[in-house]
């Protein structure tokens, strides 16, 4: 990841090169000096929606519920939710809005087989094991044993039994651990679509590119490998780079598309752009068209990228 | 104490075979004793733990997990499920994140606390519980400490006896690591 305004970190960075493929260009510029809305969900382990905003009620709290997720909430008067009693007694989870995305796209139903691949710090995980309930297993993985200490953490405050946590590199997961019913491919990429809550970070430089692709690509295929027939790859990005997205995404269907759909994917309540057929002089797989692409300005949130690739196999009972 | 007994993966009726559990350094325990003690000490009802595995995964330490079915075998995996228990003292003590997942079930030994009290235990202070919250233990040990029926954690209560010095004093046993992040602000939102 290159910084690219050491002269003035609080100015959003030179997006230009996506002038052509953002709509409402200017307002996406805006919406990056906006500060990010404080989200989080309620945690089925321990409370119910309506019991969360009953306390959020009680402690004097604004919330808002979410459009278009069911229990999560946009908060507009704490600045740490991270401190309040809610969040310490594991009532709920601090989750950017854009990033409940992926996991909302899995199509998750007990007694499934999940792998997170690239699961720290955890947040995603976290809502998936939530979510799907006590009756799956929930395998989060990350090559970094340090960063995996957060996920830990939340994993213990949540009361979350249904999950196992496993170090290894995701390029190169072993075929031991077996197939899998859902699989999370939120690969490491240059988080530039982050930028309203890191200003640290920019568009990636042909370098970057170049690393961070060749691991996006090896996760990306390692997933649709251990992926059961009927079963459901989710690859996510919080990058706007086509090179990090339908790229990557059009290689690996490139090799494996035989046996693969892209879902078409729509969120009630939520607005998206569809995934680029072409960028620059490239052309993609026309399928990628059903991949969505999410910018600031939209719902006011981070930015991603998410494209759900099913097996066409028969499910196994 | 416990009378801890090993079963079989088939015996605890998971779908994993025993190599893949020791692989794991999973040693599968008999339910009953571990429920039993939980009951008695908490009253957390018969059905708490259905659906639950317990095993040792240390010498010190039994967690829990719900049917921990087809997690590889390996030395890739790191933890499964939630701490349950510790063991390897006088009296084996449920953990600060079982508490908070079971605590709010339990029907005796659980004190639920007023603010002030709650904000002293998350900053790991002493607490001194009134006659009526001390009516709910059995007496010293370990129990579980609640707020507006949220359950937070563990304390440990010197006495109920009110010919001991110590009767109604209860230490928290919140951990440091958790209560470092609430030193200077109040999860309640109220000035320090």
């Amino acid at each position: 990841m290159s910084p690219t305004h050491p002269e003035d970190s609080d100015s959003p960075p030179p997006f230009e090169r996506y002038r052509s493929i953002i709509p409402e260009f200017d307002q996406f510029l805006g919406a990056l000096n906006r500060p990010l809305p404080t989200c989080v969900w309620a945690n089925p382990n321990k409370t119910t929606p309506q019991q969360l905003e009953r306390y959020f009620e009680s402690h004097h709290i604004d919330y808002r519920p979410l459009g278009w997720v069911d229990g999560a909430y946009r908060l507009s008067n704490v600045s740490s939710p991270g401190t309040r009693f809610g969040f310490v007694a594991g009532l709920y989870h601090v989750q950017e809005e854009v990033s409940l995305l992926p996991v909302e796209l899995m199509d998750l139903h007990p007694g499934q087989r999940i792998l997170d691949a690239c699961a720290a710090p955890g947040s995603k995980t976290t809502r998936i094991a939530t979510t799907v309930g006590q009756e799956a297993t929930v395998i989060a993985n990350d090559r970094n044993f340090h960063r995996m200490a957060p996920l830990a953490r939340s994993v213990d405050r949540l009361g979350i039994t249904n999950t196992a946590v496993m170090v290894h590199d995701a390029t190169n997961l072993p075929g031991h651990i077996g197939t899998f019913d859902r699989l999370l491919a939120d690969v490491p990429c240059s988080c530039e679509a982050t930028w309203r809550k890191n200003h640290e970070v920019g568009p990636a430089d042909d370098a970057d590119f170049q690393r961070l692709c060749t691991i996006q690509r090896a996760i990306l295929a390692r997933c649709l490998q251990l992926c059961r027939p009927g079963g459901r790859v989710v690859y996510s990005t919080c990058s706007f780079a086509p090179e990090e997205n339908e790229a990557i995404v059009d290689t690996v269907l490139a090799e494996h598309g035989d046996h693969w759909d892209l879902v078409p994917t729509h969120i009630d309540g939520f607005k998206t752009s569809p995934g680029l057929v072409r960028w620059q002089d490239r052309r993609f797989d026309p399928r990628l068209q059903h991949a969505v692409r999410v910018y600031p300005h939209q719902n006011d949130t981070g930015g991603f990228f998410v494209a759900v690739l099913e097996h066409r196999g028969e499910p196994h009972d | 104490m416990i009378e801890l007994r090993e079963i079989t993966a088939h015996q605890a009726g998971i779908d994993a075979d025993d190599r893949t559990c020791r692989c794991q350094n999973i040693e599968l325990l008999a339910p009953e004793p571990i429920v039993e003690y939980l009951q008695q000490l908490y009253q957390f009802g018969h059905d708490a733990f259905d659906g639950c595995v317990f095993f040792k995964s240390s010498r010190k330490h039994i967690r829990v997990a719900t049917l921990p079915m087809a997690i590889p075998p390996g030395p890739d995996i790191d933890r499964v499920g939630l701490e349950l228990l510790r063991i390897d003292m006088a009296t084996p003590r449920i953990s600060t994140v079982a508490a908070m997942t079971w605590g709010r079930r339990a029907g005796r030994n659980a004190v639920d606390t007023s603010q002030q009290q709650c904000l002293a235990y998350l900053r790991r202070n002493p607490i001194a519980l009134t006659d009526r919250q001390l009516s709910g233990c059995t007496g010293r040990g370990f129990v579980i400490i609640r707020h507006e029926t949220h359950p937070l954690g563990v304390g440990f209560l010197e006495s109920t006896r009110p010919e001991d010095d110590h009767c109604g004093q209860m230490r928290s046993m919140y951990p440091s690591a958790f209560s470092a992040e609430l030193q200077e602000t109040s999860p309640f939102g109220n000035p320090r």
